[in-house]
């Protein structure tokens, strides 16, 4: 196994060091990490929008909270339209913020110039009239994460460019206060991005379309192939592969952060419009159905190891298996260890793929709910199936996925017991 | 090793599972360290204050990456430690990085 580990030091490392350090997914990633109270309160009203009611509820509580999301419909859409469904607005700043961070520039102008860019692009005027002004923002939330991504990308890179290069910079007299030299120097970049942003809304209007609208036809079969039962197996193969070696996913978080995420703020908004939700691969699908117990679905296999015979397994067994509870598997892949272990290969990279496709095609076929609503990362799947789902049904489903973890992981976690229980007898 | 207090960030992801390893690591010192954790996103900004980093195993692969941001020392917690969240081991490690760095 030495051999082995020596490859994965000096081969996965450095490409995973190469993903996670790119500027732009670094950027991107940060960002997704960044709005969590954002999607966190988005997620809390959609929950309250939701009481589980059918007709012939006669529960008192649960007739009371319909009543209450049905009275206060205004406030709780509204709330959710500017959170989950506001959500590439948000991205666009987090992404100018941390890119101008990485090139140790202040963020302030490219924060600004970006939004500048992102209003003109992604929101569309219907009309400006005097008495008031009516325009179209479907585009902040889900659909216009991709417009979010380029246009940050793109503002923080040109105005990065053009202050390097001194693009305009004028040449002030020594008693002028630096900010005002600081604002000078900013503008002739400011202007040249601004007047981007304007050439481009102007080309997009003239073909009787927006930046994002154009996007999301040109890329629509991309798009729908990321939420796709062979695309979320193929991920959960990749990002269980690199854990295999002990490296966290998160190097892959700058491509399905937008894809999860994207796919969550559409369900959101489909959900607080009353229309059947589009997605099934989104942030709580990944969090709550296929990841149990944290990366590798250990919660199940932690439920063994605290009854094991094997003193090493028992005692990692008791350290982990709360942290997996809230979703947290390091103590687990580290301490069994999962990591390099050829015995848990099979185990560790299906029992994930497992509960993914189960509850993609119970999803697709619709026995089990689709999620509108993230909680946290931290909730434990057995309360996060639900309250994303506002489905019993998907509580049922995740206890199911856990016993089948469970006899998937027993006669591996069996083989591996008795040799440490032979060892430590030893 | 002096009584002066040693500072030392632990970085992961998110700043979640080596949260737990902290308090730990700190407890095992015997107030001889101060130990915090950071995410990923955030360490950058706090890291003048410490006097070494540790990462999580699990993103040993950001080491080189890390260590040409910051000017001080930069390793990564044994997995085999960071299992069992045994603070007195990593402790032990810690003792021996600073130690190093003080003989020279």
């Amino acid at each position: 196994m030495d051999s082995l580990s020596q490859i994965v030091e000096s081969k996965l490392l450095p490409i995973a060091n190469k993903m996670s350090s790119q500027r732009h997914l670094k950027a991107i990633r940060d960002a997704f990490m960044s709005i969590m109270p954002i999607t966190l309160i988005g997620g809390i009203f959609a929950v309250i929008s939701s009481a589980p009611i059918t007709e012939n509820t006669t529960n008192g509580f649960l007739l009371a909270w319909a009543s209450f999301a049905d009275k206060n419909s205004l406030l709780l859409n509204w709330v959710n339209a500017l959170t989950l469904g506001a959500m590439s607005l948000y991205i666009c700043i987090g992404i100018a913020n941390f890119l101008s961070k990485h090139f140790k520039m202040d963020p302030f102008f490219p924060i600004m110039l970006s939004v500048c860019g992102f209003f003109m692009l992604v929101i569309a005027p219907i009309e400006l009239g005097w008495a008031g002004k009516t325009v179209e923002i479907s585009y902040i939330g889900g659909e216009g994460l991709i417009p979010a991504i380029l246009i940050s990308c793109l503002t923080v890179e040109a105005y990065h460019y053009m202050r390097e290069h001194n693009w305009g910079r004028i040449k002030l007299p020594d008693s002028v206060p630096a900010s005002l030299n600081e604002t000078f120097a900013s503008l002739c970049p400011g202007v040249c991005i601004i007047a981007t942003d304007i050439i481009l809304f102007a080309i997009f209007n003239a073909f009787n379309t927006t930046m994002p609208g154009f996007i999301y036809n040109v890329m629509a079969p991309t798009l729908n192939a990321a939420d796709s039962l062979p695309f979320a197996i193929i991920a959960t193969l990749l990002v269980h592969f690199f854990w295999f070696f002990g490296i966290h996913d998160a190097a892959f978080s700058g491509i399905l952060g937008p894809v999860r995420d994207g796919g969550l703020s559409l369900n959101a908004a489909a959900h607080a419009a009353g229309q059947t939700l589009p997605k099934i691969f989104t942030t709580p699908f990944w969090v709550y159905f296929v990841a149990i117990g944290g990366c590798g679905s250990c919660l199940a296999l932690a439920i063994l190891l605290v009854r094991s015979k094997s003193k090493q397994l028992n005692t990692v067994g008791k350290v982990g298996i709360i942290p997996s509870f809230f979703g947290i598997s390091e103590p687990l892949i580290f301490g069994i260890p999962l990591m390099l272990n050829p015995i848990f290969f099979v185990p560790f990279l299906l029992t994930s793929t497992v509960n993914c496709i189960i509850a993609y095609i119970s999803m697709s076929v619709g026995i089990v709910g689709k999620t509108f609503a993230m909680l946290s990362w931290q909730m434990p799947s057995v309360f996060g199936s639900f309250l994303s789902t506002m489905d019993i049904k998907a509580f049922i489903l995740v206890i199911i996925l856990i016993i089948i973890d469970l006899v998937m992981y027993y006669p591996f976690f069996k083989v591996y017991e008795k040799q440490l229980v032979a060892q430590e007898s030893e | 090793m002096g009584l002066v207090m040693k500072n030392v960030m632990l970085v992961c992801n998110a700043g979640m599972s080596t949260g737990i390893l902290a308090k730990k690591i700190e407890k095992a010192s015997q107030g001889l360290l101060s130990v915090k954790a950071y995410g990923e996103a955030e360490y950058e900004e706090y890291a003048n204050n410490y006097d070494l980093i540790l990462l999580g195993p699990q993103i040993r692969h950001l080491k080189p990456e890390i260590e040409s941001k910051v000017s001080i020392p930069v390793d990564y917690i044994a997995p085999q430690h960071y299992g069992i969240m045994n603070g007195e081991a990593v402790f032990q490690d810690i003792k021996k990085i600073l130690n190093i760095k003080e003989e020279e």
